[in-house]
């Protein structure tokens, strides 16, 4: 077996993680895939965990991940704890236990597409609040300097 | 008791030039002042005799009271340190704006994106302070000096009556035209209060014109670069951010405010 020299070595530990759904019947068939696939001993992650998942993949403790959906995936990537490049950068490989999509280059083209294009509106967006939240903040300070200097002056 | 009826005037010769105007481009007549899908010049006339009629209402109305039209507008705004009362009036109107729309960004109720051309919006900055200066000494000389100062000068008429006839008026003045939004009603109401207590309480137009000017210069200033994105109930919508639940709570205190500061 060849490794890839970027990641780790395999020290006992599950070289795989799954991130669990919520829904309590998503999470049977969920184990239901680690058990056929032979990742029962697969790293269990709650959904409010999903940053340490993230922090583990992007430090390679990881080389393979199952989600239960595309959605899964998504709302990791809507709430900025998916570095899906990343992953993608550092071979980890991707699974749905249920693809809405078949093909996995379909789907994993699609998220890389989208995590893009939502950086990028992400970064866009940002700015334009700050600059916006900037100006009213100063705009803001300048009215309130005027009341203080002639409230006492008109009486 | 000669404000109104000289008012009422206005809206009846409005629609007296967009119905001959009608006939004249072959359209059928509308009942009501709608400028919708009619032709530009359309329109362009309705406003100028708008300007016009409200111009002429607030020029004819000293001179119906046998008053000197420029004696009397200058008892409302005395050019004395009382003046400085428009500068607090448009810095609490703009504190007040800004921080309600400091809320609509950071809750995202509001996204920053500009939506007309570059030459739109530096035009329309460059226009922004004379523009609040006219549009708002233009409504208060009309609907406090005029309206308001007419209802409480006529002796059978409380002082109650004669500022919630006052509100109503300039409420409902902002719906002759046919508009988009009528739910936007309840703002013009509490700003009319707003106004109108401001006029009560110091005696002259400066405080309501300067919180008038105030709000159409941030309000006007900022529609090129925001979209509302709602819910509108709370935010308000488009030129109306006063008319959402928040911005009738701001309304409030800021009328709250303007009694305990300047109440005599």
């Amino acid at each position: 077996m060849t490794i890839a020299p970027e990641i780790k070595p395999t020290t006992g530990k599950s070289r795989c993680a799954a991130c669990l759904p919520s829904s309590e019947a998503d999470r049977r068939d969920l184990e239901r895939y680690l058990k056929e696939n032979h990742l029962a001993d697969a790293v269990r992650f709650l959904s409010k965990d999903r940053d340490d998942l993230d922090a583990q993949v992007t430090a390679r403790d990881f080389d393979r991940v199952v989600f239960f959906d595309l959605q899964n995936l998504l709302t990791m990537m809507w709430d900025h704890e998916l570095k899906i490049d990343e992953w993608s950068a550092s071979g980890v490989r991707i699974e749905l236990v249920r693809p809405e999509i078949n093909n996995s280059t379909d789907w994993l083209t699609l998220a890389n597409i989208v995590h893009g294009s939502l950086g990028r509106w992400r970064k866009r967006h940002r700015r334009r609040r700050i600059i916006a939240a900037a100006l009213l903040s100063l705009i803001a300070l300048a009215a309130i300097a005027t009341l203080l200097w002639t409230v006492p002056a008109a009486g | 008791m000669t404000a109104l009826p000289l008012l009422l005037l206005a809206p009846l010769l409005m629609w007296i030039v967009q119905t001959v105007q009608l006939r004249h481009y072959g359209l059928p007549i509308r009942w009501r002042i709608d400028t919708s899908q009619a032709p530009r010049s359309l329109r362009t006339v309705g406003r100028v005799v708008t300007q016009a009629s409200l111009l002429a209402i607030i020029l004819c109305y000293p001179a119906l009271r046998r008053e000197p039209t420029l004696g009397y507008y200058a008892d409302l705004l005395p050019w004395s340190r009382t003046a400085l009362q428009g500068v607090q009036g448009a810095a609490m109107s703009i504190l007040f704006l800004c921080t309600l729309y400091g809320v609509w960004i950071a809750t995202d109720c509001l996204r920053v994106s500009i939506h007309q051309s570059r030459r739109r919006w530096m035009r329309r900055l460059l226009l922004l302070v004379p523009t609040a200066c006219f549009g708002a000494l233009v409504e208060e000389l009309l609907f406090r000096g005029v309206v308001m100062g007419d209802l409480l000068s006529t002796p059978w008429i409380p002082r109650t009556l004669a500022v919630g006839l006052s509100v109503l008026v300039f409420a409902g003045a902002h719906y002759v035209r046919n508009v988009k939004r009528r739910w936007t009603m309840f703002g013009h109401l509490m700003l009319g209060l707003l106004l109108c207590l401001a006029y009560l309480e110091t005696g002259n137009l400066w405080l309501p014109v300067g919180l008038h000017a105030g709000g159409i210069a941030v309000i006007m200033g900022t529609r090129p670069f925001f979209r509302y994105r709602g819910p509108a109930w709370i935010t308000g919508a488009s030129i109306f951010p006063f008319a959402g639940v928040a911005g009738l709570a701001g309304l409030g205190v800021l009328t709250a405010f303007v009694v305990s500061i300047y109440g005599r």
